[in-house]
């Protein structure tokens, strides 16, 4: 049986992408293909020609499922693909109502069902929280400003602000609420979410379901260091059975299909857990769990390929990561070929599309 | 009235020390140094040495006085539970001291 042509999104630097493509050719060699699917000429991993053999542009999420259906349809003619791989929060609603046309070419897609993908979003964190049995923060969510100055009044100063697919600002007075609403609202729209500050240490566990309730790995890390954004820019895999615990909790209430990541916070006085945030892809720092011996991407491709995925062994403890930033030097007629046809194909042979 | 006992403590679970006295905490992620001392109070203390014995790892192994290895051994703990490495210990209940109200006389 020939190995899959997988199709991965989130190419530019410190997006998931990168992780995912490096697990996957790790788990299944040189054979496997790989293709990028781009959403700029000068995403640094359109260039890795050790990692993608070919890479395409698609349209922004913004654009709608319909101008990605036709493009991905294009694609698929002149480079077939038997997986999509999405790692970015605004992509997954789209492919959710897409599946079924791609289906019809033959495409999976490596994403959970569509009730729980909704469940699990930032404004119905509570109800996802309930079912799985974890303490959440307080939180609100407001989908106007009137109702957002409304709802404001009920925390004190710090508290969070989250825009509804990306961003958290911890916000200390009227004016920086103002500012972080408004930035999110110009990014994302409405809703938003206010929630309380927990404080005490983060941790976030990367986790892989297999759509039927059972947790089939799980690794949770702790940040050593942050960038400026507060995401994770060196980190280390930790023992804690009730994080474990709680992931197969998630994973079992929400029948997840496929890589999520809990974000939770371990509360400085009561010890308690508190879940702030699940995202519904894998996260930047998820080539960790590779290190630390679970290829959660490998097996969230098999599980999207429909095959039966056996639980991962137990990961080691004490693997650290420390992100590095380097530069890639761009193939000028690869860069050619994206400007000019959308799409560059390094296979010998290969087109321009 | 009796000096209060010094308190106890227990270490926390998942912590190891390595060879060169690199200690990583397997709960928290948090790492730590520890002296060529620290070590020895250390491997005594998850070995199941009550706190209150523990300065005797420093008199078996180093050439220091019973009241320094107290002292030090004192501190070390006090810092573990500083480090979140180590849990405090209620005292143990102290024996009941005879009442001077005589048993015949009963609050209203």
């Amino acid at each position: 049986m020939r190995e899959p042509t997988v199709a991965v999104t989130g190419l530019s630097p410190l997006q998931p992408g990168r992780a995912v493509l490096r697990a996957l050719r790790e788990a299944m060699g040189p054979s496997l293909r790989l293709i990028g699917l781009s959403y700029d000429c000068l995403e640094p991993t359109n260039y890795e020609a050790d990692l993608i053999e070919a890479s395409y542009l698609i349209p922004y999420p913004h654009q709608g499922s319909g101008p990605l259906l036709d493009r991905l349809r294009q694609i698929h003619s002149e480079k077939p693909f038997d997986v999509i791989f999405p790692t970015l929060d605004t992509e997954l609603p789209l492919l959710s109502r897409l599946e079924g046309e791609l289906g019809d070419l033959g495409v999976k897609v490596a994403i959970p069902d569509a009730e729980s993908l909704a469940l699990r979003s930032k404004a119905r964190l509570p109800e996802a929280a309930e079912r799985a049995g974890a303490l959440v923060p307080y939180s609100r969510v407001a989908h106007s400003w009137e109702q957002m100055w409304k709802v404001c009044r009920d925390f004190a100063f710090p508290f969070f602000v989250k825009g509804q697919y990306f961003g958290a600002t911890l916000v200390h007075n009227g004016a920086a609420v103002e500012a972080a609403v408004g930035r999110y609202v110009a990014d994302w729209g409405f809703p938003v979410v206010l929630q309380n500050q927990v404080k005490g240490p983060e941790y976030d566990v990367i986790a892989l379901g297999d759509g039927r309730g059972e947790l089939l790995g799980a690794v949770p890390m702790k940040k050593l260091q942050l960038d400026d954004k507060a995401k994770a820019w060196g980190g280390i895999t930790v023992e804690d059975p009730e994080m474990l615990a709680l992931a197969r909790q998630v994973v079992s209430s929400l029948r997840w299909r496929g890589i999520l990541e809990l974000e939770l916070m371990r509360h400085q006085e009561s010890d308690e857990i508190y879940l702030i945030e699940i995202n519904p892809r894998v996260p930047a720092w998820g080539y960790l769990a590779v290190a630390a011996g679970q290829n959660l991407m490998h097996a969230a491709l098999r599980v999207a390929l429909g095959e039966e995925v056996a639980p991962l062994p137990p990961y080691r403890v004490g693997v650290m990561h420390a992100r590095q930033c380097f530069d890639v030097v761009c193939d000028l007629d690869d860069y050619e070929a994206l400007v000019m046809h959308g799409g560059v194909d390094r296979r010998p042979g290969g087109g321009r599309s | 009235m009796a000096d209060s006992p010094p308190p106890l403590y227990r270490p926390r679970p998942r912590l190891e020390l390595r060879p060169s006295g690199f200690l990583l905490d397997r709960s928290s992620g948090e790492t730590f140094t520890l002296s060529e001392t620290a070590q020895a109070l250390f491997r005594a203390f998850v070995d199941g040495t009550p706190s209150d014995s523990l300065w005797q790892a420093l008199t078996a192994d180093f050439a220091v006085d019973e009241q320094v290895a107290r002292r030090d051994a004192e501190a070390f703990l006090r810092q573990l539970k500083a480090a979140g490495l180590a849990r405090e210990e209620p005292p143990p209940e102290l024996a009941a001291e005879p009442s001077l109200i005589d048993p015949g006389v009963q609050n209203a």
